[in-house]
């Protein structure tokens, strides 16, 4: 524990110091933007050195021997841990119950969305929580998968004693907090009403606690970018001997190839805001009218990054999906090489359709028939990804598990999701639908559905591995469909309302929308309440559940040859790999020679 | 502690990224001297910023022991 | 025979060290590219390449040898500390970093004129001192981590076959020279 207070005062300490400061400097108030900028930055650096960036770290760059952290046992969790099984852990905690948190907040607004008229959040109020979920939920599906199964599964997966920069790796972890604290700590300067896009002009003239919005994103976008780097630059030099690209299980090369997105854009992302930011706190004029500024080079920026975005989240979700099908199915996966490069295709093509969230912010109209195709061509790779996941089911022996029951809401949602896209790439169409719900129901499909669905899909497949416990299968398997069912219920209504245009992000509708409306807020109830079942098999079964057999599915793939949670270093032994992963039902086909002393590497 | 210097090879290499500089050096003026004289020099310079930034990547970077292992 | 574990991990371990942390580093390059792209883009978006009269350009020339006489001199410093010299490796950091102070003071200076002919309050003025700024904050970095480099050396750290501190934060003082090369002309020549 005693890390984790001293990050908390060096942090408060760093606040008061930085926002004092500025005050002393230049006058003004403490909680203007600029003092809240800087406040941030010195709080943000003590609550690092705090934490134990000073102690396993920075020493050394004075010449003093490192000191990490010796804690052991569930205190691990709470200090600067650099195993990586430990950071993914941290990651998968972190980002459940941000998840439930954002939870949360949807069913305040759908409470207040069941009828028309205001109940009780003013609108103001409404566009403020509604912001706040937005920013919740995109930083769940963006670093939820990747900094969760991406550090646990890539270094045991591909053979490797830890992830390549294992102090960078906890440092991008231990920025995550001071983003939460950041976001939440926003209503205290009168929050953000300006959704998770940050759209100036509002976002320029509102209320301080969007500066707060700007450095926890910035923030969150610095630990994307490290673990991002983690994770490419350990893929390709600390595999396993034999592991070679052509044998790689196919969530690697899908975290691998987010990473490589992630790791290159997430820059826009802090760029637009940084500009954001020199427009309120130093008199700049980037997104303002009156001094020759445009506000439609924000929303360029910021789509060069947000669009590659849906790519990171829903890369390492197609790697986890793949995984489960395939180890469930009990067949070799369909068309490995076209998945893989159908990966490659998704991120090529993922930086080249940006302006099909602008057709109708006034930008050029000859950028809108480039756009449209190339959007509508990203379909293709995707498309090859879905192939493989069906054709590894067609005539599999499946076993009818948690993980296989979620895989396949993931195609029904993830097929919804991607057919609504179509409506929405499409210039002539979109401009009667967007703004409306049927763009809500869109990305709740592809994202909740796409990516929700696989981290908690992974989240029940890992369990064993993680916990050395198995979790309640029925009770499992009860919510595999309640929240299949559930989460269609609330999203299929909402296409219909969108369609005939009820506007998103705002808290009132027309009578006439009062039927479905009422009957995806009672959805939205009984989807939430499936939550307690998840949170409470997964809680209890963690302490309680029967002891789990190191490889339950019978899984090829290195993690599962391990015993459960694998020891510290993970292998005894280099492991050598012989053979693809996933040559189930090929007669003598191998993945790992055995890890027996003489199956190590010979010196 | 005392290593050993190795004089011959610390000259050698001296003298190469001298050289190189001195290219850059060259570079930069000849790109001031275009951007003064002519009108609308996009075109012109980025050429001179494409070599100057070869230079420095191969030369100075050592871009390419990223591609082998070892020191 | 099979190796222990701990020397079989170690071996491999040694052998991607140095391909992992320039890798990691060249990673970190690609990634701040696409940041001073996005400054650099904003730049050309919002005015294209218009340049005012008041443009101080042989500012920016001398200012942009400076930072090149910094760059051979970072590279002498790593060159002298791989063949053993650890005279060379102090002399050379130390003028690096006065090079880059002066670089520093230089746009200070630059800073506090474009200030009054093209404040912040125009568009053109906006993108300008943010690059510069965003640049001015690189090298600022840049300094520091080569005052640590530096003192590090003087009290005996770092060998010919272990420096990788010295090469990791020489790459970072050319990478923003690199970014200067493009800058340069980007806001004083086009």
């Amino acid at each position: 524990m005693r890390p984790l207070i001293r990050a908390v005062v060096l942090g408060l300490v760093g606040y008061v110091a930085g926002a004092w400061l500025t005050v002393a400097v230049r006058g003004g108030s403490p909680s203007d933007d600029v003092a809240v900028t800087f406040g941030f930055i010195l709080g943000l650096i003590g609550w690092l050195m705090g934490i134990g960036v000073w102690n396993a770290w920075a020493r050394e760059w004075f010449g003093l021997p490192a000191k990490p952290d010796q804690a052991t046992g569930w205190q691990r969790y709470l200090t600067f841990n650099t195993d990586h099984k430990v950071i993914g852990v941290q990651y998968l905690v972190t980002f459940i119950t941000v998840l439930l948190l954002g939870g949360f907040m949807a069913l305040i607004m759908r409470w207040e969305l069941a009828n028309p008229g205001q109940d009780f959040l003013d609108p103001d109020t409404y566009n403020k929580l509604m912001s706040m979920h937005g920013i919740l939920m995109i930083a769940t599906a963006v670093a939820g998968i990747l900094g969760a199964f991406g550090n646990y599964l890539v270094p045991l997966m591909i053979g490797a004693r830890d992830m390549a920069f294992p102090r960078v790796n906890a440092m991008s972890f231990w920025l995550i907090p001071p983003v939460a604290i950041g976001l939440l700590s926003a209503p205290l300067l009168g929050s953000f009403d300006s959704g998770w896009t940050a759209y100036p002009p509002l976002s320029v003239v509102n209320e301080g606690g969007q500066v707060l919005f700007i450095l926890a994103v910035i923030t969150f976008g610095l630990s994307s970018i490290l673990g991002g780097l983690n994770i490419v630059t350990t893929v390709a030099t600390m595999r396993a001997p034999g592991m070679s690209w052509g044998r790689l299980p196919i969530f690697v090369w899908a975290a691998f190839a987010a990473s490589v997105l992630s790791l290159l854009i997430t820059q826009f992302f802090a760029a637009s805001l940084i500009l954001i930011l020199l427009d309120r706190a130093a008199g700049t004029t980037f997104f303002l009218a009156e001094g020759g500024g445009d506000a439609l080079l924000y929303q360029h920026l910021f789509w060069f990054y947000s669009h590659p975005a849906v790519y990171i989240m829903v890369l390492p979700a197609f790697g986890v999906m793949l995984e489960i099908i395939t180890h469930l199915a009990r067949k070799p996966l369909f068309a490995y090489k076209v998945v893989v490069a159908g990966f490659w295709g998704i991120v090529g093509l993922s930086v080249a359709v940006w302006a099909h969230h602008m057709f109708t912010s006034g930008m050029a109209e000859s950028l809108h028939a480039p756009f449209m195709a190339l959007t509508e061509a990203i379909s293709i790779p995707t498309g090859l990804v879905f192939l493989g996941a069906l054709g590894t089911l067609w005539q599999g022996r499946l076993q009818s598990k948690t993980p296989l029951w979620l895989a396949f809401g993931w195609l029904f949602n993830f097929t919804i999701g991607g057919i609504t896209g179509i409506y929405l790439a499409d210039v002539a169409t979109d401009i009667h639908l967007q703004d409306t719900y049927f763009v809500v129901a869109h990305f709740h499909y592809t994202i909740v559905g796409g990516t929700i669905f696989a981290l908690i899909a992974g989240s029940y497949f890992w369990f064993p591995k993680i916990t050395g416990r198995m979790y309640h299968e029925r009770l499992g398997k009860i919510f595999a469909v309640w929240l299949t069912v559930g989460f269609n219920l609330v999203f299929i209504p909402l296409f219909w309302v969108g369609i005939n245009g009820m506007n998103r992000r705002i808290a009132d509708y027309p009578e006439f929308f009062a039927g479905p409306n009422a009957f995806a807020s009672v959805a939205a109830y009984i989807l939430g309440a499936g939550f307690l079942l998840y949170a409470g098999n997964l809680l209890w079964s963690a302490r309680r559940g029967p002891a789990a057999d190191p490889n339950p599915w019978g899984a090829r793939t290195l993690e599962w040859q391990l015993p459960s949670p694998p020891p510290e270093h993970n292998f005894p032994l280099l492991p050598e790999v012989v053979g693809h992963p996933y040559d189930y039902g090929i007669p003598g086909s191998v993945h790992v020679a055995p890890m027996t002393p003489e199956g190590g590497e010979e010196a | 502690m005392t290593t050993k210097v190795d004089v011959q090879g610390l000259r050698a290499k001296s003298r190469l990224g001298i050289r190189v500089a001195v290219w850059l050096g060259i570079l930069t003026v000849i790109e001031y001297f275009i951007a003064v004289e002519v009108t609308n020099p996009l075109v012109w310079l980025l050429p001179f910023v494409a070599a100057k930034g070869w230079l420095i990547m191969r030369y100075f970077m050592h871009v390419d022991a990223l591609f082998e292992g070892g020191h | 025979m099979a190796l222990s574990a701990g020397a079989a991990h170690e071996r491999a371990e040694a052998l991607s060290r140095p391909r992992a942390n320039r890798l990691g580093l060249w990673l970190f390059f690609a990634s701040e590219t696409f940041l001073f792209a996005a400054f650099i883009s904003a730049r050309f978006v919002s005015s294209g390449t218009y340049k005012p009269e008041e443009l101080n350009q042989p500012l920016a020339l001398f200012l942009t040898v400076v930072l090149l006489g910094s760059s051979i001199s970072a590279y002498l410093a790593e060159t002298s500390i791989a063949h053993g010299n650890r005279q060379g490796l102090i002399r050379y950091l130390s003028i690096t970093i006065l090079l880059g102070l002066a670089f520093l003071v230089g746009v200070g200076f630059e800073f506090k004129e474009a200030i009054e002919y093209f404040p912040p309050e125009t568009i053109y003025g906006s993108n300008f001192l943010a690059l510069i700024g965003l640049h001015g904050f690189h090298v600022f970095t840049g300094v520091v981590a080569l005052a640590v480099v530096l003192r590090l050396g003087t009290k005996g750290h770092f060998e010919p076959d272990d420096y990788w501190g010295v090469e990791g934060v020489v790459k970072y003082w050319h990478f923003v020279d690199l970014a200067w090369v493009v800058i340069f002309p980007t806001l004083y020549l086009f």
